[in-house]
């Protein structure tokens, strides 16, 4: 199977980014249609299409969109999630950096069917390129009266600001993410039940749309085309494509559009193949449980990857052959974790510190065997526990490389050094 | 007759002389003497002998008690008050922030239970073997914080 | 308040109703459940902050089918609102097991100082970890270490190795207080809690965050090492430093105060208190405190006997009332006084010496208690309940600085601005504190002087609207009498904009409270802008109704007691003329003695008449006239030029220097009795302490004991049997008998005229 190209269809048309060649291979041509249709028959296109959240937790964009009240009593707002900082994942880098009209028409789509007529772009600080890109882009927009007062005659007002992060990986979460942009510590939010959705009281306690880059850049196609002609695509429950952005050892690394279902080892080969043996995938960014070789039979659509134990998240798919010490894989994940972690909270502010030191405490040759149980039950403390899901995406990976690797860190803790190392040395040796 | 006499006498004399033989048995010549001349002499005490409250210092002649008043608060007779302070660079009583500036133990109320000796967090204070606490006046039975110090320790030389 | 609705839950199988919305943790302590917790405070925030994660619960919801859904994770209970069929489990093996994961978290890198810790002994950390902790903990890495003892003003020292983070600090200086001096710095585990770049903590209120704190993370510079807590005792008081009225606690030692702690009273402070009050009550154990009378002798002062003193001053003020007429006697002081002794002072001096010339007042207006408003609002000072302030609809903050000046007053006014939104209004001639504390409100910086001008104005506009209330008031004369005040000739007098003062006056009406202080008490003419004052609450509707009101707020501690008490030249206890002669009578009836028909001087009038020689005795009891009075040259002067003068107090004053006996009196720490707060809320204190010496005795004693030496004995055993007899003269007080009166206190209600509310 090859890659299927809906988000990716003309991202290689040369000058795709400025608008006159956007228009010239249909651009805004979705928006035109959707000013023409009433709001509720374009939350109607978008649950057709099945379409669902891209960022990581695969929610249905439509009931979101539909849970925006329908009356204009408070201000409503859109706010586009690119805060991509999951390890793995960069995804929404290359369609906010090459293709930055389709996101711009989404979000201006999503705004008109959910009234709002302000919409936030919230950029990690770090895309410094992709964040240049959109600021032209929206400028182009506005002097083609796409965005700004009374959009192309319809009276319909829209306007879109770029909010940039500062660094922080919690900022992707939607409600630390609110904080963020309403001008407070980037700290999580309380969530539903203990408050309401943000579809009800989100930024500034009004109506907010909280979707990702990509699940806002698949709407212009799902206008144009129809619902149904994008639920035609992929599996029952997960529709239409995905992009993985596909790292590690393999003899391709790069952003793939695929049908959701396909089966995981394809998209190895379409990504050049493994280099090595294949020892481990991780599907969707750091935060996802870890997925060994022989559980690798699996197709990528959020019901299977589920099964199998994992999740599809955010799409960064990272590949390990048998060169990578997992204990040192996982010491390098927690202390990514601990570095971002908020501090909102005690599991995880505590809890990913305290992995860490352990981690280093095993890497420097001081483990013990309790060491082990110690942080999967460290792992349980934190999973469940935390204020927002940062706290269980610490925990998963870790929790998942001692399921499946535990005889590595065994080893590790036995020896005083890493199993793969001592096995690459002693094969060299052999030689 | 006579027999019985000497019956008699041997009735009466003989357990007179076999306790006094127990009695002289524990007199020297024949042995070492059990009680001592107090108070030119004294008994050694047993090690966990719990007698007159010291207070200790650390080998650098740092006092070990921090002033927490944790043995005020575990004291059933409550006889001891502590005024705590802050040590400054300047003048250090103890290591770390905390120290006692006042520390006064009632005798009179004291039960000798030792119960601040278990609450002590730093073995500060200890109830060791000094028994002989008689005084004439009602007002030496408190005991300050300069009498139950140690003495700061001769730096030993090598 | 409407009806809520009640919802029926589960808590561990035992089914209880609450009010919808009700948080679990709340509804867990009906019923005695105990859900342990560091950052859940019920009066911080509109949303809790839910970060300790120490209150997690299990949680589920009934289905129509009887079977119960839970949730697949713990959720917090103290963000966790009751709903229909909510079932809850507080104790089961996951959340024991959740708790002490928690607690091991919240340990690792929390220093086992507390021995030398001053929260240790009352540390939630430490009840918690023993009640819910493990007994044991795995880490056996380094902790984290960062500088101990950390001064971030004169009053809090931080330590952040302590912190757990639970943000109640910062969540108290940026919802409570306003001031937001306190953020947390970097992120995870690097978080700490700092002022902005270290800079000095400078609220008004920061003592508060010692008391919130869970651990000893900032602890209080002045407690600090001063005692454990199974050291101290504690009483019930009342703080003296303003006439807001707080309830403290006071935490002692064997005679040494050793703090002072906010105690509840949901009526006047909640729990908080500001820190003049917390830090500010160091004076009771000074070293410097009088221990005996003194006497001038050769121009210096040596000790004497209380038989000495009072046989002293009694042959001195029979002398004066032989010589001169008992009105060249005088008598100053009262607002720090309790309402007993305030009442005895004034009886002593209309009873045993027969004078009117007593009095309370500093302050440059004398006008005799609250005139104006007794006349036409039907209170003497204040319409609106300090409690009753956060139900506003508008807060005018007419000319006072009430962060500065009524703190507590202050809280108040901006709870009901930042959890009920109440509209504010600020109008004051210069920038104050307070206009920094509201985002954003309505500021009218009219020119000083121009304060008639202003509130005539406002109540122009109001008329003009249209929405004026006839209440007891003619419309069409006021009318007319305001009709010189347009908007333009306003706006150009007192310099603020048109625009300001109809968006103003647009914003007062019903609902609207108006808070004023210092500047209106003092003002030069302060009956015209009395009046003007009250018109604009009439026009307004809240002359009598609703929560609205117009407020002039006292300087001391019992202003409104002395006031009440009749420590006034020209009213008897409970505002009865001295000239009118049927009131006068009863209240001689009751005492059994014959009053001076004629008022005394005031305060200006003795001083002056003392400056001019006209005074043979002034007896000034707790006031420094010397350096607080308005015009303190005048004091000075008064107080040299006066026969004999007798100061009362806890020091050696500036006013004391000039006098010929010194009486030590006790602290309100020595002594029991009642204070009157600004909203009339009389409220009693106990004796914690004894006199720091034999020789110091109680304000009521010395009068009692100098009434016997001037011969005409007031026979009194104790305070108690004071107020009984005060409730006897001012039926008003009859509520506050000791006996029934309840823990809030008693707001006494006037019965002068049908609009007192």
């Amino acid at each position: 199977m090859a890659e299927l190209k809906v988000l990716f269809k003309d991202i290689d048309v040369p000058g795709i980014q400025t608008l006159e060649v956007y228009e010239q291979h249909g651009g805004y041509s979705a928006l035109r249609k959707a000013l023409g249709m009433t709001r509720q028959q374009v939350i109607d296109e978008v649950k057709a299409s099945g379409l669902r959240g891209r960022g990581g937790a695969g929610f249905p964009a439509w009931i979101k969109w539909n849970g925006i009240p329908k009356d204009e009593s408070q201000p409503h707002y859109v706010q586009c999630n690119a805060d991509e900082g999951e390890p793995g994942t960069f995804k929404d880098r290359e369609l906010m950096l090459r293709h930055p009209h389709q996101l711009i028409e989404g979000i201006i789509i999503a705004g008109y069917a959910t009234l709002s007529k302000v919409g936030y772009i919230y950029i990690r600080g770090e895309y410094t390129e992709p964040a240049r890109v959109m600021r032209r882009a929206i400028d182009e927009a506005y002097r083609a009266g796409y965005l700004g007062k009374n959009i192309l005659g319809s009276g319909v007002d829209f306007d879109l600001y770029i909010h940039m992060g500062a660094g922080s990986y919690e900022c992707g979460e939607e409600s630390a993410m609110m904080s963020s942009i309403m001008g407070e510590r980037g700290q999580p939010r309380l969530k539903f039940p203990h408050a309401p959705l943000p579809t009800i009281a989100g930024l500034w306690n009004c109506p907010t749309l909280i979707n990702n880059v990509e699940t806002l850049s698949c709407v212009p196609a799902i206008i144009r085309n129809g619902g149904a002609w994008y639920a035609s695509m992929g599996t029952e429950k997960s529709t239409g494509t995905k992009i993985f952005s596909v790292s590690g050892h393999v003899n391709k690394p790069g952003n793939y559009e695929v049908e959701m279902g396909t089966p995981l080892m394809e998209l190895l080969e379409l990504a050049g193949g493994v280099k090595g043996k294949l020892k481990a995938v991780i599907p969707g960014g750091s935060s996802v449980p870890i997925l060994p070789a022989d559980k690798c039979d699996v197709n990528l659509d959020y019901e299977s990857l589920q099964a199998a134990g994992t999740m599809l998240g955010s799409g960064g798919f990272m590949v390990l052959n048998d060169t990578v010490c997992i204990v040192k894989f996982m010491r390098r994940t927690a202390a990514f974790y601990a570095h971002e972690s908020c501090g909102k909270c005690t599991p995880c502010r505590e809890g990913t510190r305290w992995m860490v030191k352990i981690f280093d405490r095993i890497l420097a040759g001081g483990g013990r065997m309790e060491d082990i149980d110690l942080l999967l039950d460290i792992c349980d403390q934190i999973d469940g526990r935390s204020y927002c899901a940062l706290g269980d995406a610490a925990a998963w990976p870790i929790r998942a490389s001692i399921k499946h690797f535990r005889h590595e860190y065994e080893y590790f803790i036995k020896h005083g050094h890493s199993m793969v190392e001592a096995q690459a040395e002693h094969s060299v040796g052999g030689r | 007759m006579i027999t019985q006499v000497a019956k008699r006498f041997v009735k009466t004399v003989l357990p007179l002389a076999q306790g006094l033989s127990i009695t002289f048995r524990h007199q020297p010549p024949f042995h070492e003497p059990i009680t001592v001349e107090y108070p030119e002499q004294k008994r050694p005490m047993y090690p966990r002998t719990r007698w007159r409250h010291v207070l200790r210092r650390y080998d650098n002649g740092l006092e070990r008690c921090i002033g927490c008043s944790l043995c005020a608060g575990a004291c059933p007779a409550r006889c001891i008050y502590v005024e705590a302070a802050e040590n400054t660079d300047e003048h250090r009583f103890s290591p770390g922030e905390r120290y006692a500036r006042r520390y006064e133990i009632n005798m009179l109320r004291c039960i000798f239970c030792g119960y601040c000796q278990e609450a002590c967090p730093t073995g500060a204070i200890v109830l060791r073997d000094d028994y002989e606490l008689a005084d004439y006046h009602r007002s030496d039975f408190i005991y300050t914080k300069e009498m139950l110090l140690e003495p700061i320790p001769e730096p030993q030389e090598e | 308040m409407a009806e809520q609705e009640l919802v029926t839950i589960e808590i561990n199988g035992i089914e209880l109703q609450v009010p919808k919305g009700e948080m679990i943790i709340e509804s867990a302590k009906r019923i005695g459940v105990d859900i342990p917790f560091f950052c859940y405070h019920p009066r911080l925030g509109k949303e809790q902050a839910a970060n300790c994660r120490m209150c997690l619960v299990e949680a589920g919801t009934k289905q129509p089918d009887g079977s119960v859904r839970m949730m697949p994770k713990p959720q917090t209970s103290c963000t966790l609102p009751a709903s229909q069929g909510l079932v809850v489990f507080t104790d089961t093996v996951a959340i024991q097991k959740a708790r002490r994961g928690i607690l091991e978290f919240l340990l690792i890198n929390h220093p086992l100082d507390c021995p030398i810790c001053d929260r240790g002994g009352e540390c939630p950390l430490q009840n918690n970890t023993l009640f819910y902790g493990p007994g044991v903990s795995r880490f056996v890495e380094e902790k984290r270490h960062l500088p101990k003892a950390f001064p971030i003003s004169d009053y809090v020292v931080l330590d952040r190795e302590r912190c757990i983070h639970c943000a109640r600090c910062t969540r108290f200086s940026q919802e409570i207080s306003g001031d937001a001096q306190l953020e947390f710095l970097k992120r995870g585990a690097d978080t700490m809690v700092s002022t902005f770049q270290n800079t000095e903590f400078t609220s008004r209120f920061s003592g508060n965050t010692i008391e919130l704190c869970p651990v000893g993370a900032l602890t209080s510079r002045v407690y600090r090492f001063r005692a454990r807590p199974w050291d101290m005792k504690s009483q019930k008081s009342i703080c003296t430093r303003c006439s807001n009225g707080c309830n403290i606690w006071l935490d002692y030692r064997p005679n040494r105060l050793v703090r002072v702690l906010g105690r509840e009273n949901e009526a006047v402070n909640e729990e908080w208190t500001c820190d003049r009050g917390k830090f500010g009550h160091e004076y009771i154990s000074s070293d410097r405190r009088l221990l005996s009378p003194l006497v001038r002798r050769d121009n210096r002062f040596v000790t004497a006997s209380w038989v000495e003193v009072y046989q002293l001053i009694a042959s001195r003020i029979r002398q004066a009332v032989e010589e001169r007429g008992a009105g060249a006697v005088g008598a100053i002081g009262g607002a720090h006084l309790s309402n007993e002794e305030a009442y005895l002072l004034q009886k002593l001096m209309r009873v045993a010496v027969g004078t009117n010339n007593i009095d309370h007042r500093l302050e440059r207006n004398q006008v005799a208690g609250g005139d104006t408003l007794l006349a036409r609002l039907g209170v003497p000072f204040t319409q609106t309940a300090i409690a009753d302030i956060e139900k506003a609809k508008t807060i005018f903050i007419f000319g006072a600085d009430l962060v500065d000046e009524q703190p507590i007053v202050f809280l108040r006014a901006r709870k009901a601005w930042f959890r009920f939104g109440a509209k504010v209004i600020i109008a004051h001639p210069e920038p104050t504190e307070t206009e920094l504390r509201f985002d954003e409100p309505l500021v009218l910086r009219y020119r000083a002087g121009t304060e008639t001008t202003l509130i005539n104005g406002l109540s122009h506009l109001i008329l003009q609207s249209g929405r004026a209330v006839t209440d007891g008031i003619s419309l069409e004369e006021l009318q007319a009498s305001l009709s010189e005040y347009t908007p333009a000739r306003v706006a150009q007098e007192t310099g603020v904009a048109e625009d300001a003062l109809r968006e103003a006056a647009n914003l007062l009406g019903e609902g609207t409270v108006i808070l004023c202080a210092g500047r209106v008490r003092n003002h030069p003419e302060y009956a015209v802008l009395a009046n003007a004052l009250v018109n604009l609450t009439l026009l307004t509707g809240n002359g009598s109704r609703g929560n609205g009101g117009l407020n002039i707020l006292l300087p001391e501690v019992n202003s409104h007691g002395a006031a009440d008490m009749g420590v006034l030249p020209d009213l008897l206890p409970g505002y009865v003329p001295v000239n009118d002669r049927e009131a006068r009578e009863r209240i001689e009836r009751i005492w059994k003695a014959s009053l001076p028909a004629e008022p005394g001087l005031s305060t200006q009038g003795m001083l002056e008449a003392a400056a001019e020689g006209k005074l043979q005795v002034l007896y000034v009891i707790g006031e420094d006239i010397a350096q607080k009075y308005h015009d303190p040259e005048l004091a000075q002067r008064a107080l040299e030029n006066a026969g004999f003068v007798i100061v009362q107090d806890l020091f050696l004053t500036d006013t004391a220097q000039y006098a010929d006996v010194v009486l030590p009196a006790a602290s309100v720490a020595e002594k029991e009795g009642t204070f009157t707060n600004t909203e009339r809320r009389v409220q009693r204190f106990w004796k914690a302490m004894n006199p720091p010496s034999p020789d110091v005795k109680p304000d009521l004693n010395i009068f009692a004991e100098l009434a016997v030496y001037l011969g005409k004995p007031l026979p009194v055993f104790s305070a108690e049997q004071v107020m009984e007899e005060i409730g006897q003269v001012f039926p008003a007080y009859a509520e506050c008998c000791y006996d029934q009166m309840p823990a809030e206190g008693v707001r006494w209600m006037p019965t002068l005229t049908d609009r007192g509310k």
